[in-house]
């Protein structure tokens, strides 16, 4: 009787531990290990915007503006790749002593370096995985104004499915008025470690570098 | 690099999972014998994959890592299954239970959706079976070497689609049936003519079906669908020896099986090939 039971009972046992594991799987999936703050960043530069009476909103200019990261390959050169897919606001306020607020999301399958068969390996789980992770984001939660025209902004950079809370400095490369009405120009430069993003590949037989230098410039428009 | 990918990535899990296999192999008790093999399999998957990623984070971070969880599974329900089976109705059943419970767990891009997963487990029970008609019948060397030779195909196609490591893992699995059919040549003994079993062929055609689904699920290349149906069903290449005017003929029959699987594997490899190489022809102009 027993003998003639085992299959279904090793297929409930099965489907059980299923259950299980997919309840456990599914948050984990979603959960992103926040470092800090703990306020949410729509809501910090919300109340930011509403606080300045004279925030102008910026459309960024996804033709003109992109993101470009540099690593060392073997130890050796710097491996340079870029994304094109850059959309996204940017709210300032009393330009150019005012605050800055950036909600920027780039599209991580325009991730180029010039080379079909690198790209593909760049879009895999390898790296950047880009049919589960399709966007990275930074949303900033506060800025400071610094001499001249930079600011420092901190925010929530979202890669790979980690959240992480990153300062970096920005500077207004230029602000002009054409025919196609106000534009402003934005450029940050900030280094992170890949792994503390779970992007580890390579980096323990250290083929490709840890340490990646993101350049992002931006162009937008008054809406 | 390379050497550290050999050793960690294939080599050690390899040794690893043969070592294991061979040992409940030459155990002596007859009958129950072929309950771990896929247990034995699966477990140099795991180990491989393991050592391309962080089992701590992958949890959170990256959920391909559930294709060797899911194998690693389904060889523990099919082997515990097959301990208390006796019929083949029973028998079957334990493999649907295997496939299906992996197919669930599977949880990839593409494979999300229940009915997606049902079909892709219920199509690996199918290719086991029919994988499991012949490893009985046949299980000799030629089984071994064309087994390892057909998952040649998923692995070459996940590296074709950048998913090294994807491709790494399978490629270990390969590697520790050809160490099989080495030891196999090495000790010639009666106990290993059962190797494979039924269970083995559960964790081959698994393996083969839902790392080629693995591949399908990430590829950002978008090779040819043909490449990985045909890549999924590569061990099926063994029934070539099958074939009536073949079969009678020992030798004959041994080469067919391998070459089966190897045009199998072939075949798969080279649509991939030809798409990519067109696709840069057509960028370049």
């Amino acid at each position: 009787m027993f003998l003639s039971l085992a299959p279904t009972l090793t297929f409930a046992a099965s489907l059980l531990f299923i259950s299980v594991a997919n309840t456990q799987q599914t948050p984990a999936a979603q959960t992103t290990p926040v470092v800090a703050p703990t306020v949410a960043p729509t809501t910090a530069q919300t109340t930011q915007n509403k606080s300045t009476a004279d925030a102008t909103v910026w459309k960024i200019d996804d033709t003109h503006s992109m993101g470009l990261f540099r690593v060392q390959h073997s130890g050796a050169g710097m491996f340079w790749g870029r994304f094109d897919g850059v959309t996204g606001i940017i709210t300032t306020s009393g330009i150019p002593t005012g605050t800055l607020a950036l909600d920027v999301s780039i599209d991580t399958n325009s991730v180029s370096s010039a080379n079909k068969d690198l790209d593909g390996h760049l879009r895999s789980p390898d790296f950047f995985s880009v049919k589960e992770f399709p966007t990275m984001t930074f949303v900033s939660t506060s800025s400071k104004k610094l001499p001249g025209n930079m600011w420092e902004v901190s925010g929530n950079l979202t890669m790979h499915g980690v959240t992480k809370l990153i300062t970096t400095n920005v500077e207004m490369t230029g602000q002009a008025e054409s025919p196609r009405g106000k534009k402003i120009g934005f450029e940050a430069v900030f280094i992170i470690d890949r792994s503390e993003f779970g992007m580890s590949y390579g980096v323990e037989k250290n083929a490709i570098g840890n340490s990646v230098r993101i350049t992002v410039a931006l162009e937008a428009g008054s809406s | 690099m390379e050497m550290q990918i050999l050793l960690f990535g294939i080599a050690l899990p390899s040794f690893v999972g043969a070592a294991f296999g061979i040992w409940f192999m030459r155990r002596k008790q007859a009958g129950r014998l072929d309950c771990f093999v896929g247990l034995a399999l699966a477990t140099t998957l795991f180990l491989s994959a393991m050592s391309e990623d962080s089992l701590i984070q992958f949890m959170a971070l990256n959920r391909w890592l559930w294709f060797p969880i899911s194998m690693l599974l389904g060889a523990v329900v099919v082997g515990a299954g097959l301990l208390f089976a006796q019929s083949p109705l029973a028998r079957t059943l334990v493999v649907l239970a295997s496939t299906i419970s992996a197919a669930i767990l599977l949880n990839i891009p593409s494979w999300e959706i229940f009915t997606n997963q049902l079909f892709l487990g219920v199509g690996a029970a199918t290719s086991a079976i029919f994988l499991a008609q012949v490893v009985k019948k046949r299980a000799n060397i030629s089984t071994y070497i064309a087994l390892s030779l057909s998952l040649i195909g998923p692995s070459v196609l996940a590296m074709l689609s950048g998913f090294a490591k994807l491709a790494i893992p399978i490629g270990a699995v390969s590697f520790c049936l050809g160490i099989i059919a080495l030891v196999h040549i090495a000790i010639q003994s009666k106990s290993l003519d059962r190797a494979v079993g039924l269970s083995g062929a559960v964790v081959i055609a698994s393996i083969a079906a839902f790392g080629a689904a693995t591949g399908f699920g990430y590829d950002t290349t978008n090779l040819p669908i043909s490449s990985w149906v045909i890549a999924a069903i590569a061990p099926l290449g063994l029934w070539l020896g099958e074939l009536p005017m073949i079969r009678s003929r020992t030798t004959l029959s041994a080469w067919a099986r391998i070459c089966g699987c190897a045009i199998l594997a072939a075949t798969a490899i080279l649509i991939a090939a030809l798409f990519l190489s067109s696709n840069s022809h057509s960028l370049s102009e």
